[in-house]
């Protein structure tokens, strides 16, 4: 076991480069490295407001400490908090916890946004229903993913948003990557990446992922040390392709350490060539939802056609409902 | 040697001839890619040694939504 370079006790080996770290110094290159993937990107200009969705978990608690760090004293630069509440008892009640005290503790202003408020039902609503037979194809994971983007981009844009920010890590982007290659989703592709591309209309709030070169373990261990976030509940719905192909890269990545790291380089460099393909191909036309009047690619959009097949009639809100964190 | 273990919120006694975290890690079937490990309650890399009577806590980080 070596020591960090400095001469302290290694707290953390990185395997596919050889170094050893000392807490302190892991601590300061970790934030070197978020700080190069936000200049290398450019996610961050001048006269932005911020909003960090906020879980609650690890990924989401680092990236609002770390923003709030790094442009904390920026005079142009406001960084506010957003969680969403799914509703989902024994994981989200206990995580919205944990959001309020790190919002407070560091400063942030803070808004909460629930499902069953602004769509009329919560997750575990709609999952008592499954389990008494109703909707049984609906997959809890995909709608739950599609109400948060859309209500984190709506509440987002309504609090004045530049951009959205979130904790997605090195571990959730190759995990994208993978899926949407085995699922030959190749418009899906070539809107990931580092930077936001693609799909312009006023009304999508440019998304940015600074822990995006970070591996999860890494998130972890930061979160760890500097007492980010020490929430490690999981959603107890948690099914699907994902967590099959996260299983799958950790294993590889176990037995050749880097592969993650070069998976998604290698997907980078190819991304300027797929983005021309996807573009020749025909982009979807960006409209409006007849319904709630929401960016789409379609009549109505995914929330408004999800909310129908769950028999939610909602009259449309002029703005969410939102709950400042006092 | 004996140690002490805790993993997913359970701790109890292990025999085990391992000589590193990594190979108490390989002895659980545990990938060394979803955890951190603690000994003695000191965050250590997965190389570090292990001795008798050790309190070795293995804490799962990866993420489920
Ligand atoms: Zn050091
Ligand atoms: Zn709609």
């Amino acid at each position: 076991m070596d020591n960090c370079s400095c001469g302290a006790r290694a707290i953390y080996t990185r395997k596919y480069e050889g170094n050893s770290y000392c807490a302190s110094c892991f601590k300061d290159q970790f934030e070197k490295r978020v700080k190069r993937t936000i200049r290398e990107h450019s996610l961050v200009g001048k006269n932005e407001v911020i909003v960090v969705g906020l879980s609650g978990g690890k990924d989401s608690s680092v990236s609002l400490a770390l923003m709030k760090k790094i442009f904390g004293e920026r005079p142009d630069i406001r960084i506010i908090a957003v969680s969403i509440d799914e509703g989902i008892e024994h994981y989200r009640d206990k995580s919205l916890e944990v959001t309020k005290s790190l919002t407070r503790k560091l400063g942030v202003d803070h808004y909460i946004v629930s499902f069953k408020t602004n769509l009329g039902k919560s997750i575990d609503d709609v999952m008592a229903a499954r389990a008494r037979g109703e909707n049984k194809n609906l997959n809890s994971c995909t709608f739950c993913g599609v109400f948060r983007r859309y209500l984190l981009n709506r509440a987002s844009r309504e609090l004045g948003a530049t951009k959205v920010c979130t904790g997605h890590n090195m571990d959730d982007e190759a995990q994208a990557v993978l899926i949407n290659y085995l699922k030959g989703d190749l418009k899906r592709l070539a809107r990931m990446g580092p930077s936001p591309a693609m799909v312009k209309n006023a009304k999508f709030i440019p998304r940015i992922k600074p822990l995006r070169d970070i591996p999860e373990k890494e998130v972890a261990l930061y979160a760890l040390i500097t007492k980010a976030g020490n929430y490690w509940g999981e959603c107890p719905y948690v099914s699907g392709i994902r967590f099959e192909v996260r299983d799958f890269l950790n294993d590889v990545e176990a037995k050749h350490s880097g592969t993650k790291f070069s998976f998604l380089r290698t997907f980078d460099a190819m991304l300027p060539v797929l983005r021309e393909t996807a573009t020749r191909s025909g982009l979807p036309e960006i409209t409006e939802c007849e319904t709630c009047g929401e960016p789409c690619s379609g009549e109505i959009c995914k929330v408004c056609e999800l909310l129908d097949k769950l028999d939610v009639n909602l009259a449309p809100q002029e703005t969410l409902e939102t709950e400042l964190v006092k | 040697m004996k140690i002490k273990i805790a993993w997913l919120e359970e701790a109890k006694e292990m025999e085990t001839s391992s000589k590193t975290v990594l190979g108490i890690l390989k002895e659980l079937k545990i990938n060394p890619e979803i955890v951190l490990v603690s000994v003695n309650n000191e965050i250590v890399p997965d190389d570090s040694p292990i001795k008798e009577n050790d309190y070795v806590e293995i804490l799962k980080v990866v993420s489920g939504g």
